[in-house]
């Protein structure tokens, strides 16, 4: 129990530290929210001093304050539970545009993640089976160029080939324009429509990594003294199998968790493309218009999930291996 | 007495990128009731591939290439199907491997380990439970506290004895000991070593030993069989094999045994490298190494001729094949 | 040499590996050569089809979609071969130091590489190469290592802490050898198959991180480069749309997936030559 508390306080001091260090960071970049407005409205004709009093009163900020002080409101607004406004939607709090799109991408990055863990599994057992043929040279090269791939080009194959070339899928979008999201069929069903092209791009770039842990992890196993001992105990094929499995499968679970990092970030790639309204999208929004507080919201709280994550993965798996005292 | 195992002419070999290697050359043996039988010999002679090979289980990519093993009279094992062997291990011949330690199943507790056994075998889990615990007590453990236990929570001595008493869960014929105490200190050495004496003494059992270091078994075994390159070079009773070895090779093995008391500088190791089964030479393969050869034994390989009631031995010398030195 | 020649006629894959990766190395070290200029919009010539005047057509500019393929080469390979350098330098020396230099070094490094693994390392990149900009390859590289040696960081510690107990090195260390030169000689070789081996792993990733700052469009266009072109084609010229287009969406893709396949296969063949317990029996 210590031992929690003082992970979750080591992770609480390492999320303030990232969430610092991109805030300075962010405010380094070229070009600002207010410049991007300030031009726009420019090329609308307004004049100078109009186009500088309009930013002001529609981004209620005044665009010269010192970064010091920007950084110690927004330390006090996070204590109180706050990421500020966006600047680009003006207004509107971050937290909210957050909360409005971690759903989506929670829900695909989740969904891709156990399905690229099961069939990359599958795959590296088929693979460490069948290791001196050419069946496994084949799994292996697959796996790893389907890992290999970026997500972005998978995720335009994809597109081009279900939506343009076949008009099976749609191209963008979490859901249908006819169906009211909450709990209810027409809505579940339109959802689990417009994720199949997202989920697949995951599942596809990712199941590379497990196919190919499965396959060392298992190979290691099937060569163990403990498993020739199973033999001769003359014990029964599923019993052999089971513990040739999960010895192969336990040390991929830690992994399981961390690639949850990873997705959240190659959502950015992948809901891009399928205009898909999650985290990764919002931030690459974001990132366009220099809207700082959505961009530190999006980053701190990937940041937060991966931590979670991390602490989730070792409780798990201090639970299902018997080897490791906590 | 019955015949427990009787293994004729059994040969294995290993395919390698030089060409292929007999780990294992026309071995012949066999093991009665309630008989413990050592093997001894030098990493690479080729008596750990015998073992193994009781279990048509020698290490890929090796394979037996000639000879029959037979258990009881009865069939050949190399002849059994699949699911007849599964059945057949363990409940009629066991093993306690080299590594003990690694041989249980890192993430699950002795109790589930002894209840697949039991699984796999027909017996009831509970007839299971109090048979290990039976054994366990015997070995001077807890058997509460071990069957709820995971592997990495016992000793290496405590690992080692849950794993002879694993091995004895079936009441098996045979149980083949592959070098059961080598990764041992000291004192578990001794104490595992007493408890298979205990074991010899009380059931029928048959043992078959395999070592390295002949002074390690010489009080729980009845019979020895020096290997040497893939052959038996010489058997014979174990008193007689100490006190009176016949070939030179097992001489200088009973030679390396250090005394328990007294002086020390009458030990020493056979000579020379072990014979380097790629390339062995034409005639007796313990040429090179041997203190007594002759010119013959350089030319042709010596057979393994018996020299009394009890005893056999492959060396010209000393069976006379060579001018009678050491006549019949 | 035999072995080596082995190794690739056991698997032709890794053959094709080599060859694939050979024709970009190829492309990229002639292309300013062959096509110095940046291609040329011809009005005339939009979408124009595959001849033997444009290999693989024309752009909705007019401009040449070979030309541009070839130019983009250039641009990738020299940017992610340094930046998988650069990962592969910081890594190795992070996780040296950790190992080798005792548990105080050891901490620190570990938990900076910790957080380093924690950070989502594409959103920090994105946010590096819009603050830094990319004014030049080499500060691109170093932008997309920069996120990314944590795990080579990681391994190559706990590789040289088992190193480190084996005995040979004990007996050197106990022997007073300079410990400079027992790091040089009996651990950094210990460790040199895999780092070769994540040198080519790094550089599946770099291209995906290179070619990905420019498709996503966060980033001011700058050279003809792979991920300009699909942005182009996914995005505002509506090439995805048209069959007329085709040549200009496939192409980035089709020498994207080469270029990575390429890198691949040939590191499963770097993997089989350097790591002799990964070489098949027989």
């Amino acid at each position: 129990m210590n031992k929690l508390i003082r992970r979750v306080v080591t992770s609480l001091i390492l999320i303030f530290v990232v969430a610092t260090l991109t805030f300075f960071l962010i405010r380094l970049m070229p070009g600002s929210p207010y410049e991007v407005l300030y031009h726009q409205l420019l090329m609308k004709g307004m004049s100078q001093q109009q186009a500088a009093d309009q930013v002001r009163s529609l981004l209620n900020a005044t665009p010269n304050e010192p970064v010091i002080l920007q950084y110690f409101q927004w330390v006090v607004q996070l204590f109180h539970g706050s990421l500020g406004n966006s600047i680009a939607q003006t207004g509107v709090p971050v937290t909210q545009l957050i909360f409005n799109a971690l759903p989506w991408t929670l829900v695909t990055v989740t969904m891709g993640l156990f399905i690229s863990f099961f069939i990359g599994i599958f795959l590296g057992v088929i693979s460490a089976s069948k290791r001196n043929s050419w069946v496994s040279g084949l799994i292996d090269n697959a796996s790893s160029i389907a890992h290999a791939i970026p997500a972005y080009v998978t995720a335009v194959a994809l597109l081009y080939l279900f939506n343009v070339v076949w008009h099976v899928f749609p191209s963008s979008g979490a859901y249908g324009i006819t169906v009211y999201p909450g709990v209810n069929l027409p809505f579940i069903l339109s959802f689990m429509y417009h994720m199949v092209l997202p989920v697949g791009t995951y599942v596809l770039t990712g199941l590379g990594s497990w196919e190919l842990a499965m396959k060392a992890t298992t190979i290691t196993v099937t060569n163990d003294d403990f498993m020739m001992a199973a033999r001769l105990r003359g014990l029964r094929h599923s019993t052999l199998m089971s513990y040739l499995g999960w010895n192969s499968i336990l040390p991929l679970f830690t992994g399981f968790m961390l690639s949850l990092g990873a997705m959240f970030g190659g959502s950015v790639f992948i809901e891009s493309t399928y205009s898909f309204p999650g985290i990764g999208n919002l931030f690459g929004a974001a990132i366009t218009s220099r809207d700082y507080p959505v961009m530190e919201g999006c980053f701190l709280l990937t940041t937060t999930t991966i931590i979670v994550a991390n602490v989730v993965a070792d409780l798990m798996y201090s639970k299902l291996d018997p080897r490791i005292v906590d | 007495m019955s015949t427990v195992v009787d293994v004729k002419g059994l040969s294995v070999t290993f395919p390698t990128d030089e060409g292929v290697v007999r780990a294992v050359n026309d071995v012949s043996f066999s093991v009665r009731e309630g008989e413990s039988v050592g093997i001894v010999g030098e990493s690479g002679s080729g008596k750990s591939t015998v073992a193994f090979a009781l279990f048509d289980s020698v290490p890929s990519p090796g394979q037996i290439s000639e000879g029959e093993v037979r258990f009881e009279n009865g069939k050949n094992l190399l002849d059994m199907s699949e699911e007849e062997r599964r059945r057949f291990y363990w409940s009629r011949i066991s093993m306690v491997f080299q590594a003990a330690q690694n041989t249980l199943n890192p993430i699950l507790r002795i109790q589930r380990q002894v209840e697949d056994i039991a699984d796999a075998h027909n017996v009831s889990k509970k007839d299971a439970i109090a048979r290990a615990s039976e054994l366990f007590e015997t070995m001077y453990l807890h058997p509460k506290r071990v069957l709820s236990s995971y592997p990495h929570e016992l000793s290496g001595g405590m690992k080692q004895r849950v794993s002879i008493a694993l091995a004895l869960l079936l009441n098996p014929r045979l149980v083949v000991l592959d070098e059961p105490t080598t990764a041992l200190d000291v004192i578990s050495q001794a104490s595992v070593l007493r408890i298979l004496d205990e074991v010899r003494r009380n059931t029928s059992v048959s043992f078959l030993f395999i070592t390295h270091d002949i002074s390690v078994i010489s009080q729980v075994v009845d019979r020895v069989l020096v290997m040497y390159a893939g052959r038996v070079v010489e058997s014979g009773p174990v008193r007689k094999i100490v006190t009176a070895p016949t070939h030179p090779y097992t001489r200088g093995l009973v030679a390396s045994i250090p005394p328990l008391v007294g002086d020390l500088s009458g030990t020493k190791s056979v000579m020379g490298q072990p014979a380097n089964l790629m390339n062995l030479p034409k005639g007796c393969a313990f040429y090179d190494r041997c203190e007594i050869r002759q010119p013959r034994c350089a030319l042709e390989p010596p057979s393994y001729l018996p020299i009394d009631d009890d005893s056999a031995v492959a060396c010209h010398v000393a069976t006379g094949q060579d001018q009678g030195v050491n006549g019949p | 040499m035999k072995n080596i020649w082995k190794i690739f006629t056991r698997r032709p894959s890794r053959m094709v590996g080599v060859v694939l990766l050979l024709f970009f190395i190829v492309l990229a070290i002639f292309g300013p050569i062959m096509y110095p200029h940046p291609a040329v919009p011809n009005p005339n010539q939009i979408y124009a089809p595959p001849s033997w005047a444009h290999f693989l057509g024309t752009d909705y500019a007019g401009r040449d979609i070979w030309e541009q393929i070839v130019q983009g080469a250039q641009n990738v390979l020299y940017v992610a071969f340094l930046g998988a350098l650069f990962t592969i330098i910081i890594g190795t020396v992070v996780g040296l130091a950790a190992g080798y230099l005792g548990p105080v070094v050891d901490n620190i490094l570990m938990r900076i590489t910790d957080m380093f693994l924690t950070i989502p390392s594409i959103a920090l990149t994105i946010i590096l190469a819009v603050t830094i900009g990319l004014s030049n390859n080499i500060v691109m590289a170093g932008i997309l290592s920069f996120a990314s040696w944590g795990g080579l960081a990681r391994a190559i510690r706990s590789m040289v802490l088992s190193i480190k107990s084996r005995s040979f090195i004990e007996v050197s260390l106990g022997l007073g050898i300079p410990r400079w030169r027992v790091l040089f000689r009996d651990v950094l070789p210990n460790l040199m198959p895999y780092i070769v081996v994540h040198l080519m792993l790094a550089l599946t990733s770099t291209v995906y991180g290179e070619v990905g700052l420019f498709f996503l469009g966060v980033v001011p266009f700058n050279a003809a480069n792979w991920g300009v072109m699909l942005n182009y084609a996914t995005g505002g010229s509506g090439a995805m749309y048209s069959t007329q287009s085709l040549m200009f969406l496939i192409s980035p893709i089709l020498a994207i997936v080469l270029l990575q396949t390429g890198i691949v296969l040939t590191s499963d063949a770097v993997n089989a030559i350097v790591d002799p317990r990964l070489r098949e029996a027989k």
